[in-house]
């Protein structure tokens, strides 16, 4: 066992008045989150990882856009959705034992469209029970 | 018994350095600090004595002199309305399960200025 070592730093330099106390387990700090680069502008169906959690913990969020999600990897899904904008998410963090438990991260993330070169964003697919080919155009 | 180990003066800023090996940053919503009177002529506070001040409580992280710890702070103005005399200090740490330590306490003598 170790022993956690306290002991006033004295006017003469001296570390003076020992108090020791049995180690016990460090309190696990919560820090700020992020999202894996993507994440932070999103312009088509995409998905990434939530950075900086601490393991075993609970992440939620308030504030996303539609189409976003989050979820227990912990990570993030984007299926194309969402209106064109900005967006001021709450990540808040949850772990027990944690001394700052629950945490929160503020992240703002942006949804663009995609750049519509002529012709460029023309999905071109098959149906499966027509036989007809389809054109679509995704923004 | 306490042994004074700081000299202060009434009006100034209190600093006071504690090496801590389980310091943590964000630890300081764990710890808490208070100077508290001890009359003339008395080792101790009596029981009743009311914090006279509390110290902020910061990380203080490693230098080439002293390890990890915390640096309790009053500000002047706080300072400057104790009373000259002699006051004890600790530190009271609580962990997440909820127990307690005391670290052995000091004696700040803070002494009348010429400036005030």
């Amino acid at each position: 066992m170790t022993l956690r070592k306290i002991q006033w730093i004295a006017d003469s330099g001296l570390l003076v008045g020992l108090t020791t106390i049995g180690e016990f387990a460090a309190a696990q700090l919560l820090g700020a989150l992020s999202l894996s680069t993507a994440g932070l502008t999103l312009t088509a169906r995409a998905s990434g990882t939530i950075l900086g959690a601490a393991s075993g913990s609970a992440i939620t969020a308030t504030g996303l856009p539609a189409g976003l999600t989050i979820n227990a990897a912990p990570g993030w899904a984007y299926d194309g959705s969402g209106l064109a904008g900005s967006y001021a998410i709450v990540l808040t963090e949850t772990l027990s034992g944690s001394v700052n438990s629950p945490h929160t991260t503020s992240i703002t993330v942006a949804i663009t469209p995609p750049a519509a070169g002529p012709g460029a964003m023309l999905d071109f697919s098959r149906s499966a029970n027509s036989g007809l080919i389809a054109a679509t155009r995704s923004f | 018994m306490a042994t004074t180990l700081y000299t202060r003066y009434r009006g100034e800023t209190i600093t006071i350095g504690v090496a801590d090996t389980g310091a943590l940053p964000g630890g300081e919503a764990l710890m808490t600090s208070s100077l508290r009177s001890i009359a003339a002529g008395r080792s101790a506070p009596i029981a009743t004595t009311p914090d006279a001040a509390s110290m902020a409580i910061a990380f203080r992280p490693a230098n080439g002199s002293f390890p990890i710890g915390w640096l309790l702070t009053l500000d002047a103005a706080d300072c400057t309305v104790l009373p000259s005399g002699n006051y004890l200090i600790d530190l009271k740490i609580t962990d997440e399960t909820g127990a307690v330590t005391i670290m052995n306490p000091a004696i700040v003598m803070l002494a009348e200025p010429a400036t005030l």
